[in-house]
Formats: C-alpha cells, structure tokens, sequence
C-alpha cells in the first residue's frame, strides 16, 4: 500500500470513530429534544419518529407544573457558586502557586483528593451537619456544598493561570510601590481574566448539572432543575414528555455558557510580558 | 542619592534537598554614585544579593543599609530602589506611557508633573514614538528601553540591574552597554549591576564584586581586578581568552618550578616568598597576552613546543601549544605568520608570572 493510500485509510478511520462518538453523545440529546416536541399519545417507549409536533408539554411546564421557580433557583444557586468559587479558590491558588511554606505540595495535593473522591461520600455528612445547623433545604446549604465540591479544580485551575504570570511582573509592581494585596488585585488579577471567565464558567456548569448534593440538601423552598427533572418519574411512571421538555430547557444555558468558555480558553493576555515567550 | 551597605549577609534557602547557602557572611559598600558590578558565574548568588537588597528575599541574617537606614524590614515600595529585570517584566496589559508612569501615578504626582517627566524620559531613551504601544508591539530592545525608562523616570535613590543586557543581541548589546553607562554617569544614581559577562563588568563598573559560591572573593576596581587578581577564580573569570593555569611544584634546592614538561625559573624574591609562606605546591598563572614565542632559541624559555592549533582572531592571533598534559594558549599579533607543526620557544617574563597556592588558591606572588 502506498503512503498516501495508507494516510488516507487512517485519516478515515480516525472520523469513523470520531462520528461513531459524536453519534454516542449526541443522540440521546437529539431524542430529548425531539420527544419534547411529541404529543402525549406517542411520548413513550418504544419512539416513534413520525409525528405532529406539538408544544403541549412546554405549555405544561410552563403553567401547569411551572418551571419557573427551579430554573430560578438554580440559575442564583449556579452563579452564586461560580462567584464563591472564584472568590474562595482564587485567593488559595495563589497562595499555592506563589509563597513559598513547609509542605505546599502536599497540601495542593491533599485538595485535590477531594476531586478524585466520590461525592456520594460527603454527602451523608454534610446532611448531618446542615440538619444540626437547620440550614437544610436552604440557598445557603447548597450553594455551599457545590462550592465545596468546585474548589478543588477551582484551586488547581487558577493556580496554572497564576503561574503563567511571570514573578517579575509582580515583583516589579512591588519595587515601583504597590502592597502585595495590590500587586494581587491590579496587576495578577487583571492578567488572569480569562482564566477567572473560564473557570468560572465551569463552576457555573458543575453547580447546574449537579444532582446528587441537590437531591438530598433541597427540598421545596429551594428547588434545583435537576431534582424538578426527576421529579416527573412518578409512582405512576415516567412522564416524558414534560420531562423532556424540562430538560430541553435547562441544557440551553449551560450550553451558550459552554460556547463562552471555548472562546475564553484561549490564553493571550500574557503574551509580550517576558522576552522568550 | 545613597550609599549601600551589606554587613555579614546570610541567605539560607530551604530546599526538599537540604539547606542550601546562596549568599555566604558578605560585606559590601557601595559608594554614593558608583556603579558597581556583581560578578559571578550562575549559582555563585549574585542576583540573591541583589534581591535581597530590592527586599524581594529577607536575609537570613545580616544587615542592609541603604543610605543611613537598616532596610531589612522595609517593604520594597519603601526602599525607594528601582530594578531592571532580566526578562523586563513590563506589565502587560498597559501602554508604554502608563508603565512609565505607574510608580509616580502610585506615589500620586500630580499629573502634569507626570506628563513632564514621563516625555523627558522619553526623549532620553528615544522613545517617544513608542509610548502607546503595548509591550508585546516592541521588539527586545525596545522592552529594554521602557524597562530603563519605568526604573530612572522616579530618580531613586539606587538602581538595581539584573543581567538587563543578557537577552539582547550580540550587537545591540554592546550599543546598550555604552549608552547605560552614559545615563548613569548623567543621572548619579548609585547602580548596582548583576551579570555573569565579564566584559561586560570591566567596561561598565567603577568597581566589581567577584562572587563565588556566596562570597565575594575579590573587590576592585576592573584594572585591580586584571593586574591583580587576588586568587585562581578571578585570575580565570576576568580576561579573554583566560589566563593560562599550570600546577607546578617547587624545586627548592635549584629555585626552579618544576611543571611537568615546562621548567620555570623563579626569581630569587618569589623564590623566598614561597619558601617564608612554607608552599610548595603552587600554580603558576600568566595571561595569553602576555607569553612570549620566539623562533630563535632563548636561554630563557621555560620549553620548547610545537604548536598545536591556530586561531586567527582578525587582529590577533591565538595560538596554542600542548605540552604533555597541559595547553598553553599565546595572543599574538596577526601579523606575525604561525602554523600547526611549526616549533616556537616559549617565555614567560617574569614581571608577569603569577603564583598562587595551590591549596588555597591564593595569590603568594
């Protein structure tokens, strides 16, 4: 076989399994979508894909079993997370990433354990302790237990922004008379905004996606998409198609945050600061 | 305007692999409008010292004085220093006019008082066209120039200069060097200058620190430096091509340097200095430029060589001859004609013969 032959066998293999993936990802989203728009008489299992479309079930979660007060909730809970991610996390990524003290390493590692954790270990705890605390079913409770959660990848994210800037940026800030809480604020804190955007978002997106944390600390005065969505597998079975277009609803946003972020992943701000970069 | 002193600085840095020593018990003064070069291969803790005195590192122990006042304590915005750094670190996300003015905007000056000065910078470092630019629009000696104008547009009382010529080209850099000296001729501002190129240190210093590992081994004026060196690091760190370094052992009874294949005779001065300090050992030290090679036989030649490689330099020539083990490097004029093969006699006079212990490494004679 010629090189180009064989080039062009493997360039085809590689988008076989790239649409194989694409496929895997996108159809169940694609059914969900599509089964938000059927009427109640054909919304079950098995599908059936000839159909008129309807908007019977958004008129459902728009009045009858409004989704209103969770796509409320969550959107506070979600930015309000993301907002004390970054407030917490940004601070701690640079202290790790910039003093020098016994035991950095191991105390950034430590931290990220609890990313490799399974939730479902922290969450009987923190029940227990938001019980004691009476916060249970409260903004409160959960905004800070996705908060928690975040702040490990939180920490460790912004700490590879902040290492990005060079020291002598900010050392020379600090000859030329700033504090070190305003080397902090106007020349690093500038200098990594699109990190701040972009892990930022991310925050958002875990907190709106979460579900487990959600389930077992809100309840009624508090009510996340994700636990309204659940909501509609009843005793008496699943209602699809208000489900589905609950959940039709709730991916729009993460999803435009999602297009943000790609553009804000790309890393310039920095560029021309050091001569060899 | 201010003088700047060191008194038994000590900086121990804390490494997963032990206590390590950058800067070892150092005294330095550093006189009011001098410029004095830190000198010294990488490690040897030159640019802690620095830092030190800038207070970006605290001192393990020691004092720090700049001017009158113990400044060990004292943040780096209230040690009036300005520094040059290696790599610039212009701030990024500003225009050359704000970086300019950042310190004095900090120490709210106001603004006309700012403009004035920000454009007499300017005009200074030729500049002026560039002040809405954005560092990542200039090239490297452009960067160098809004680095110098962001340390001198403050007048401080030291300047702080950390290898600032390293990243420039080959060409550039020796433009920058005379016109660095120049400003800080001008300007009067005590400087203190790190850099690792010791041609660097010779044309720019008043005076040079020789550092190695963490001490300063030798403090002078560049000519005391080259006519004088005070022991084999510094005999071999300053002058190019360096200084040629041959262990010999002393013949006491014939008053003779016994270097494997190459005798030395000493004179009856040096002969007795060895024997009243009790060495034995010693190396023997003579600069290239200063060896002489001749065609015809000399009674004085310490041997007698083929030459072993030629390096024509343009203006000189440097020849080399390789006597058992030992190379010996001569600087010539080129004029003179040599080739691989050809025997020369070698002499060293002896008014240029250096003779270091060879234990110590320090200069006996």
């Amino acid at each position: 076989m010629s090189i180009d032959a064989k080039r062009v066998l493997i360039s085809s293999l590689v988008y076989l399994v790239i649409a194989l993936l694409l496929i895997a990802i996108m159809l169940p989203i694609v059914w969900i979508v599509v089964t938000s728009f059927k009427p109640e008489s054909v919304a079950k299992i098995p599908s059936v894909w000839v159909f008129e479309p309807t908007l019977d079930n958004y008129r459902y979660i728009a009045s009858i079993k409004p989704i209103w007060k969770p796509l409320a909730d969550t959107l506070i809970v979600a930015s309000s997370v993301a907002v004390l991610s970054l407030a917490f996390g940004t601070p701690a990524a640079y202290a790790l990433a910039r003093y020098e003290f016994r035991g950095r390493d191991d105390l950034a590692f430590w931290i990220l354990t609890f990313w490799m954790s399974p939730p479902v270990v922290f969450v009987i705890p923190l029940f227990l302790m938001f019980d004691r605390m009476g916060l249970l079913d409260t903004y409160v409770a959960i905004v800070l237990a996705h908060t928690l959660g975040n702040l490990p990848f939180v920490i460790w994210l912004m700490r590879e922004y902040i290492r990005d800037v060079p020291r002598e940026v900010e050392e020379a800030a600090l000859i030329d008379g700033y504090s070190d809480a305003q080397v902090f604020a106007r020349i690093t804190l500038p200098l990594i905004k699109p990190g701040l955007v972009a892990v930022g978002i991310l925050a958002f997106i875990f907190s709106w996606i979460e579900f487990l944390f959600a389930l077992v600390l809100t309840t009624f005065n508090v009510r996340l998409l994700t636990v309204e969505v659940s909501s509609y597998w009843t005793i008496a079975g699943v209602i699809l198609g208000p489900m589905t277009a609950a959940i039709t609803i709730s991916i729009i946003p993460a999803t435009i945050f999602a297009f943000i972020l790609q553009k804000h992943i790309v890393r310039g701000l920095t560029l021309g600061a050091v001569k060899g970069e | 305007m201010a003088s700047v002193r060191l008194v038994k600085v000590r900086k121990i840095f804390h490494t997963p692999r032990g206590e390590v020593t950058a800067v070892d018990d150092v005294n330095l003064e550093v006189r009011d409008g001098e410029f004095l070069v830190l000198l010294g291969p990488s490690g040897c803790g030159k640019t802690t010292t620095l830092r030190m005195i800038a207070g970006l590192e605290t001192p393990t122990s020691g004092e720090i004085y700049i001017g009158d006042r113990l400044v060990n304590d004292l943040h780096p915005k209230d040690r009036d220093v300005a520094m040059v750094f290696q790599n610039y670190a212009l701030y990024p996300h500003m225009r050359v006019r704000d970086i300019i003015a950042f310190p004095l905007k900090i120490r709210k000056y106001p603004q006309e008082e700012i403009e004035r000065r920000v454009r007499e910078v300017a005009e200074m470092l030729k500049i002026e066209h560039l002040l809405d630019r954005r560092p990542r629009e200039l090239s490297g000696g452009e960067q160098q120039r809004v680095a110098l104008g962001r340390a001198i547009v403050r007048r401080p009382k030291v300047f702080l200069m950390d290898e600032p010529l390293s990243n420039l080209d080959a060409k550039l850099r020796v433009v920058m060097r005379a016109e660095l000296k120049k400003l800080q001729k001008n300007l009067g501002v005590t400087t203190i200058y790190v850099t690792h190129d010791q041609v660097e240190a010779m044309t720019m210093a008043d005076r040079i620190a020789v550092m190695n590992k963490g001490r300063i081994v030798q403090l002078g004026t560049p000519k005391e430096l080259f006519t004088r060196p005070a022991n084999t690091f510094v005999a071999g760190f300053i002058g190019s091509p360096p200084m040629n370094m041959i262990e010999c052992s002393l013949d006491e009874g014939k008053n003779l340097l016994d270097c494997g294949a190459l005798k030395y005779r000493l004179d009856p001065d040096a002969g007795l200095t060895l024997r009243s300090k009790g060495v034995t050992e010693v190396i023997l030290g003579i600069r290239p430029q200063h060896v002489l090679i001749e065609r015809g036989k000399r009674p004085d030649a310490v041997a007698q060589a083929p030459i072993y490689v030629v390096e024509p330099m343009g203006t000189e020539t440097i020849v080399n001859f390789k006597l058992g083990e030992t190379m010996i490097r001569a600087v010539i004029p080129a004029d003179i004609d040599v080739e691989a093969g050809e025997v020369w006699n070698i002499v060293f006079p002896r008014d240029r013969v250096y003779l270091f212990d060879k234990k110590s490494g320090e200069l006996v004679a």
